[in-house]
């Protein structure tokens, strides 16, 4: 229970500094890009006052104090309330982001979970061969593959199965003369538009997730109750799992908060060479088109996604350690 | 008596002496190691680009004399630009500029996670509360999305904001890591010994923690530095900073923005995209010998 | 019978600047004998531990020699061969029991580990089974459920002893079990095994740096010093008459109950480098009773009935005592 308190009160923290962050940005940064864009959005003419107003809480041009000013961007925040957007005007931050979001969780969420656990996998088989060739070739390929920029391999794989190959579509999420909805047809189409982005994501992550599994197994493999393990004549792939892999996974769930927010990273850059319809893509454009109200809501999104994912990584990990489950602190 | 006189005096040749300087010794085991050997070779190689670039490239990078995207050729061996520029060139006057955001980053980073963990981690108590909770936090909060607003406040950027942008956003993991290495070590016996001797704090720092934290410290160092290159690839792609700068970064902008695959110049987005991968690749090789130092159980075999 | 002989044990560690760490060790250990090995860190006493049970792991390798267990030649078993017999014949207990339980299993659950490798057992006799044996070495049995982490360090090698005895070895090896624990605790294993010796048969292999401990507990001390083993006799006669200039280093460097506050005596000087074994006595630099001729050869280890000894001066004193 204590454990878990720690990790809600870890989440509002997280939350409560990346709001502030989102909150100071703007302000910090030289006045004049936000005067300008105030400039051009009331060049779009007819703006609901109340709107206007969210803006300009969200850039921090609205009257009041400091403090007051901040009070007020809390209130905006906690009602999902971002403003509207310039170049999709018009319709709101918050209303943007809804379409968009589903597509990146599908994307990210399915990617990351299939790398996390094919790598850690991958990571097991490599450190209980170690130093036989499987090992030697699963790390020298990971530690190449770890180091490619997401969207440069996105492009590689663009135009080898999709431009020469015909394999699969440029980009998007679905075909333009497509329906959306719920048919075989309709699913069959977003599933193949999907592969590439998620094998872009997948290649470039796995090899993380390989690399520091395989390092944990190493150290696991050392410790006496390993050692004890085999001189009870115990199976070897019962001690691989039970005695050093479940041990070994515990700090790569621990490492999965760390790394979830740089495969996040990774994935908007897959978006945007796919132009596939998510927040990264979206991030994309409201960059490309200075719209600053969207910028900052998506920011806000991919943080709270980002720490709620954290946060169902530190839970999952009650079930694979005894220690935080019974209650003692680590 | 000089070392040299008294050379002359012995008849006997002198033993081979390992100096007993920490560095010597890290590069002897990185040498040791076949994976970081690989990754030193390749490290050195690119830096040696960096510096000597403009001497190697076989035209002005910046010349749009040539015909327009054009494939790879005798001429022009990587093709050329949709403004007739050599790829080529571009590509290995481009590495200095890549290799100075990579290196930078690398040790912005490592100096502020080395002051943020040692100070966390000596101190304990209330000091280390706060600052291990704040860099959990920007452990968790995701860097790209990040990077991109406050870029995106600051259009048209040069590359030093960049290196600064990235370098102050990379900390947290390294001060993470330092910090728990620094609250190990602040309990050893060497340490104690060197408190109850009345040492001050900055000399046991100095003395007794960091040079039992250099491996870590490196291998730090070399983490962010792969982090800041993917980093201000990622942007430079996007189109924060100058493009008219010359870098792996904006090679792929351009190459992007002027369809440069649907063209079947595929050389102009493969080349960069590889010397990246190339670069961080022998940074990670690298890493694995530092590894191997502040975990000997990561060692290969001598055998 | 004996459960376990040994002849010209040779372990090295690694292949191209070996260490020799174990050099032409022969033993015979008898069943229901207890024999205590000791000597300072790094002689090779653990590493022999590990080669007799063939745990060693790489870079340690057995370079020449043979180990039979129970009549059963180990040296050239393959792992598939060695599984059922690794704990119903050899088992161990490790230095601290603190990482000798895996930490994500009830106690319960490693109990039922290995008795369902070995054997066809339900839960339910399991569990009596671990109870029983937990009741040997006094921890009740609630403690079953529990996890390793909720257990204090003395209570989790108990553990580890209960958890070594349940097959009924055999032969426990243990190495170092009491080294990380307080005097207290220390009293109180030491008050286990020789209760268990009572209920159950097993022989005892007791790795340790410490003489005195050896001397309250085995039936036999075997030395070892740099790699080999230098002098071997029974414990009630070792106190009194230690040949070995070694074994009589190792036995002033005890503090003496009788004057507690003598200070004991530390041994000078360093074990030499196992890299180049020299043709000499290698004890010779730090022995008070080196002779010429001892720096020259390396001395051959003499049986006389009931004790071995590899020192060519003390082994003139023999005769007197005997």
């Amino acid at each position: 229970m204590r454990y878990f308190l720690r990790r809600v009160v870890f989440l509002v923290g997280t939350l409560w500094v990346a709001i502030t962050l989102n909150f100071l940005i703007p302000r910090l940064m030289p006045g004049s890009p936000v005067q300008a864009m105030m400039a051009k959005f009331h060049g779009r003419g007819q703006i609901n006052p109340h709107a206007a107003q969210a803006i300009r809480i969200m850039l921090g041009i609205s009257s009041g104090g400091f403090f007051h000013q901040y009070l007020q961007y809390l209130n905006q925040v906690s009602h999902f309330n971002f403003g509207v957007s310039y170049t999709y005007f018009p319709y709101s931050v918050s209303h943007m982001i809804g379409q968009a979001l589903p597509w990146t969780l599908g994307l990210v969420g399915l990617s990351t979970i299939i790398s996390f656990a094919v790598g850690t996998g991958l990571g097991i088989v490599a450190a209980w061969q170690r130093g036989r060739r499987a090992d030697g070739f699963l790390t020298t390929v990971s530690s190449f593959t770890s180091t490619f920029p997401y969207f440069w391999f996105a492009l590689a794989l663009i135009y080898g199965l999709s431009f020469i190959l015909h394999w699969f579509p440029l980009s998007g999420a679905y075909s333009g003369s497509a329906v959306p909805r719920l048919n075989f047809g309709f699913v069959w189409d977003v599933v193949r538009h999907g592969i590439l982005p998620s094998v872009t994501i997948v290649i470039s992550s796995i090899g993380g997730w390989l690399l520091s599994m395989r390092n944990n197994m190493i150290n696991t493999l050392n410790e006496d109750y390993v050692l004890l393990a085999q001189a009870k004549g115990l199976h070897e792939r019962w001690i691989a799992w039970m005695y050093v892999a479940r041990n070994a996974l515990l700090p790569n769930i621990t490492g999965f908060a760390m790394a979830i927010g740089f495969v996040v990273g990774g994935s908007l850059l897959t978006e945007i060479v796919f132009a596939y319809p998510g927040i990264g893509y979206l991030l994309y454009n409201a960059v490309i088109n200075e719209d600053f109200p969207l910028m900052q809501g998506i920011f806000l999104i991919i943080v709270v996604c980002v720490v709620l994912a954290n946060f169902v990584a530190d839970l999952a990990y009650v079930l694979f350690d005894p220690r935080v489950r019974r209650g003692t602190s680590v | 008596m000089s070392v040299a006189d008294q050379r002359k005096l012995s008849a006997e040749p002198l033993p081979v002496v390992r100096p007993p300087s920490p560095l010597a010794d890290i590069f002897r085991v990185l040498w040791s190691n076949s994976k970081a050997r690989v990754g030193m070779v390749l490290a050195g190689f690119f830096i040696l680009v960096a510096i000597f670039g403009p001497l190697l490239a076989p035209y002005n990078p910046n010349d749009t004399n040539f015909p327009f995207m054009l494939s790879p050729n005798a001429s022009h061996w990587l093709g050329t630009t949709q403004s007739g520029q050599d790829v080529l060139s571009q590509l290995i006057v481009g590495t200095r500029l890549s290799v100075i955001v990579t290196f930078a980053v690398g040790a912005i980073a490592t100096v502020l996670a080395l002051m943020i963990g040692l100070t966390a981690g000596y101190l304990a108590g209330w000091v280390d509360e706060i600052l291990s909770f704040l860099t959990n936090v920007f452990l968790v909060l995701p860097g790209l999305p990040l990077l991109i607003v406050l870029a995106s406040y600051a259009p048209g950027a040069g590359l030093g904001l960049i290196i600064l942008i990235i370098g102050f956003t990379s900390w947290p993991w390294g001060a993470r890591v330092l910090r728990s290495q620094v609250v190990t070590l602040r309990t050893r016996d060497f340490v104690l010994a060197a408190r109850l001797a009345g040492d001050s704090r900055a000399r046991i720092i100095g003395r007794e923690i960091l040079p039992n934290m250099l491996s870590l410290v490196m291998a730090n160092f070399l983490g962010s530095a792969t982090y800041g290159l993917l980093a201000a690839v990622g942007l430079q792609f996007l189109g924060f900073g100058n493009p008219n700068q010359i870098s792996w970064g904006s090679m792929l902008y351009w190459a992007q923005n002027s369809g440069a695959l649907l063209q079947g110049q595929w050389a102009w987005i493969l080349a960069p995209g590889l010397c990246i991968a190339l670069l961080g690749m022998s940074l990670t090789l690298i890493n694995f010998g530092f590894d191997a130092i502040s975990n000997p159980r990561l060692r290969e075999d001598s055998e | 019978m004996s459960i376990v002989h040994l002849e010209h044990l040779f372990v090295d560690y690694g292949r191209l600047h070996p260490v020799h760490a174990v050099r032409d060790v022969s033993l015979t250990i008898a069943d229901n004998e207890f024999v205590g090995l000791v000597g300072e860190s790094g002689c090779g006493k653990s590493t022999l531990g590990f080669a007799i049970a063939r745990l060693e792991r790489p870079p340690a390798r057995i370079t020449a020699g043979t180990i039979a267990v129970a009549g059963q030649d180990w040296t050239t078993a393959d792992a598939r061969t060695l599984r059922p017999e690794r704990w119903t014949k050899v088992a161990m207990v490790l230095q601290s029991g603190m990482n000798a339980l895996n930490p994500i299993m009830s106690i319960e659950a490693q109990f039922r580990d290995v008795m369902m490798q070995h054997g066809e057992m339900t839960v339910e006799q399991c569990r009596r089974r671990a109870a029983e044996v937990l009741e040997m070495v006094e921890i009740p049995s609630t403690v079953l459920p529990r996890y390793p982490h909720e257990l204090s360090g003395g209570m989790k090698q108990r553990v580890a002893i209960a958890l070594a005895i349940v097959l009924r070895p055999k032969l426990i090896i243990m190495d170092e079990p009491t080294t990380a624990l307080d005097m207290v605790v220390q009293r109180q294993i030491l008050e286990n095994l020789k209760q268990l010796r009572r209920e159950q048969a097993f022989a005892l292999l007791f790795i340790s740096h410490d003489l005195g401990l050896e001397l309250e507990l085995v039936d036999r001390v075997l030395v070892m010093y740099a790699g080999e083993i230098v002098e071997s006799q029974p414990a009630r006669t070792m106190l009194d008459h230690p040949f070995h200039p070694y074994t009589r280093a190792l036995l002033r460097a005890l503090p003496d109950p009788e004057t507690p506050y003598a200070e004991p005596e530390g041994i000078p000087g360093m074990p030499p480098d196992l890299h180049e074994i020299p043709q000499a006595c290698l004890f010779a630099p730090r022995c008070p009773l080196a002779e010429p001729e001892c720096l020259e050869a390396a001395p051959p280890l003499k049986s006389f009935s009931e004790l071995t000894l590899r020192c060519r001066v003390t082994e003139r004193e023999v005769q007197h005592v005997s």
